[in-house]
């Protein structure tokens, strides 16, 4: 194998706090008077363990580990059908060799399917340390091509499963019901339902998350992994066999993810795989409230809406009327009025009717101008769109209209149609309605 | 929705303008990226100060960055300069602009311009990590009735903010404030035509 992949892949398998290309052959960086501790590691940067590959390099080191790697793989698969007797002795750096130049090709393509599938191998036969791999796949995501690759979310979901064991099997989850999860496997075997994890495991797994949707904006991936960590915790928290002091433990972790997802959204008003990710967080809090055995799920310490700083409805709200021009906004405004509902609350009437009230503020003859909210000249237009938009839902909510082609060009008629008083009368008028 | 960076631009008609003091916040970049982005953000600022005529608002977007500068003139001749992304909304960075220039005007006495080290204004920081959530600021959501939007100009790219001949691609090049790494990662951003890199 040659030096410099060999040199590459043990940077990359020391799971270094970042990994970043850089652009050309990195001879910027280095000068004559480079002190000895960068020098040291040329042609590679690395400092205070973030390393920096030349993105020249990094695509012919790519080109010289792929005979390796194939030799390595072709191996491992022996291994695997056959129990050869002493199998180190026949290639004894088999491990090195596989780690170095699967982690070469890792860095060029995060989403190299056979380099992770042969790290699991390694994972299986003991060879290589779970925590660690989990600590190497974290830095890959710090890639801004990495963070959003799904497979290496899926190769970290795998290497959760092997680090813990799962819980005993219990009755059917009262909380399953809400959520429609079915049992603590969850939605098939990608999940990690059915984990017996600490606090300390969920809270780093969100921390991973979060500095990937930094890296990534709008990291659908990256959300749905937090999801389905969520999903485990919600259920740990239920589960018979988790003590009282870990319930606690885990329902603060859960609550501290709630206010967290809040602030992320407050930031980024476009990311809207954040804003499902604080509805479907609530319809997690929903099922443990009905669950008997949480603690405060009745009297001590009230799990509702009102755990996280108010209803996500009225957070909603408030977000809309300060960025009217944000599409996101306005779907998260229907996702948490949508909420009650599936959990069997009443609706929060009041913000429904303000919700279009101010849609019909908007729509009216004097906008922008000595309103309030900050509508700008140029996003009237996208504004009224919405706001005509949030109308329609909101009397297909209400079961007053069909969801038919009539109504449907009716809503893009008045949607595109400039300056002129819209309200739900007009979208009512003419169209179909329910017998 | 983030402020990268905001500064307090000494800008002379006609002449090179100078950075009087600034506040940045570049945590969301790579650790190798950071220094660069730093640098490009002073050479922006000042290139689009110094192409902004007093009295005037512009908005200049790039890539995935908008700078919103207002040169305020009068006897300081100062501007300030934001950058933002492109979530970031455009009125209450205006609004934050000119409450930091009077704060500014207030703060420092126009005699020490001449040595922008020994200017401190540690009022910009706070600035800059206040406005991060322009809804957390005090009522620089609402309505400035002096700010007619109409009249902010748009550039769609820096290239229409240049004089005739001017190209970006030149000024970079020539460009003493940028360092070798920061030029590459530039051009290199150029070819790929990606976002969220430099520039």
């Amino acid at each position: 194998m040659h030096e410099l992949v060999a040199k590459l892949g043990d940077l990359l398998n020391r799971a270094p706090a970042s990994v970043e290309l850089l652009p050309g052959d990195g001879s910027e960086w280095f000068t004559e008077d480079s002190p000895q501790e960068i020098l040291h590691y040329a042609p590679f940067l690395f400092v205070e363990g973030n390393l920096g590959v030349p993105h020249k390099l990094a695509y012919k080191l790519y080109l010289q580990s792929v005979p390796t790697f194939q030799e390595c793989r072709a191996r491992l698969r022996l291994r695997r059908s056959v129990s050869l007797p002493d199998p180190d002795a026949e290639y004894p750096t088999l491990t090195d060799d596989t780690l170095a130049s699967s982690a070469v090709l890792l860095l060029v393509n995060p989403a190299h399917q056979s380099a992770l599938n042969a790290r699991k191998r390694l994972v299986q036969l003991g060879t290589l340390d779970a925590s660690h791999e989990l600590r190497f796949v974290s830095a890959l995501l710090t890639l801004r091509d990495g963070a959003k690759q799904s497979i290496l979310w899926h190769h970290r979901r795998w290497l959760l499963r092997r680090l813990h064991p799962p819980l005993p099997a219990s009755r059917e989850d009262p909380h399953t019901a809400a959520t429609g999860v079915s049992g603590p496997q969850g939605d098939g075997a990608d999940s990690l339902g059915g984990l017996c994890l600490d606090e300390g495991w969920f809270r780093t797994e969100f921390g991973v998350v979060s500095q990937a949707c930094e890296v990534y904006p709008r990291n659908y991936h990256a959300w749905t992994h937090r999801y389905l960590c969520a999903q485990a915790l919600a259920t740990l928290c239920t589960h018979p066999s988790t003590s009282q002091a870990q319930r606690a433990a885990l329902t603060e972790v859960l609550r501290e993810e709630t206010a967290r997802a809040r602030e992320w959204i407050d930031r980024h008003v476009s990311d809207y795989s954040a804003m499902q990710y604080a509805c479907r967080l609530r319809l997690l809090w929903g099922g443990l409230r009905s669950s008997p055995d949480v603690p405060g799920s009745h009297a001590a310490q009230p799990m509702d809406e009102a755990s996280a700083d108010g209803p996500l409805a009225e957070h909603a709200w408030a977000l809309v009327k300060a960025y009217p021009a944000h599409e996101s906004l306005w779907l998260y405004l229907r996702g948490a009025l949508d909420i009650p509902a599936l959990s069997g609350l009443p609706i929060g009437q009041s913000i429904y009717a303000h919700a279009q009230e101010y849609a019909e503020r908007l729509l009216s003859e004097e906008t922008a101008r000595d309103d309030a909210s900050s509508v700008s000249p140029t996003d009237g237009a996208l504004v009224r769109n919405h706001a005509v938009r949030l109308l329609a839902w909101v009397l297909w909510k209400e079961k007053k209209v069909q969801l038919e082609g009539r109504f449907v060009r009716r809503v893009a008629l008045l949607a595109g149609t400039p300056s002129k008083g819209i309200t739900r009368v007009d979208l009512l008028d003419d169209t179909a309605h329910m017998s | 929705m983030k402020v990268f960076s905001l500064a307090v631009v000494l800008a002379p008609p006609n002449k090179p303008s100078t950075i009087l003091c600034s506040a940045s916040d570049l945590s969301s970049f790579s650790f190798y990226q950071r220094g660069s982005v730093g640098e490009f953000m002073s050479f922006f600022t000042k290139t689009i100060a110094e192409r902004t005529p007093q009295g005037q608002r512009q908005s200049v977007q790039e890539n995935s960055y908008t700078a919103h500068v207002y040169n305020r003139g009068g006897a300081e001749q100062l501007a300030g300069v934001i950058i933002t992304d492109q979530e970031y909304p455009v009125r209450p960075a205006f609004s934050l602009l000119t409450k930091l220039l009077d704060d500014f005007i207030a703060k420092v006495p126009q005699s020490s311009y001449n040595t922008p080290s020994a200017i401190s204004f540690p009022e910009i920081n706070t600035y800059l990590q206040k406005y991060q959530d322009p809804r957390q600021a005090d009522a620089i959501m609402k309505v400035q009735q002096e700010l007619d939007e109409t009249k902010i100009i748009l550039h769609k790219t820096i290239e229409s903010v240049l004089q005739r001949g001017e190209k970006i691609n030149d000024l970079v090049d020539r460009s003493t404030a940028l360092s070798a790494q920061s030029k590459m990662f530039y051009k290199t951003a150029k070819k790929q035509n990606s976002c969220c890199v430099i520039m």
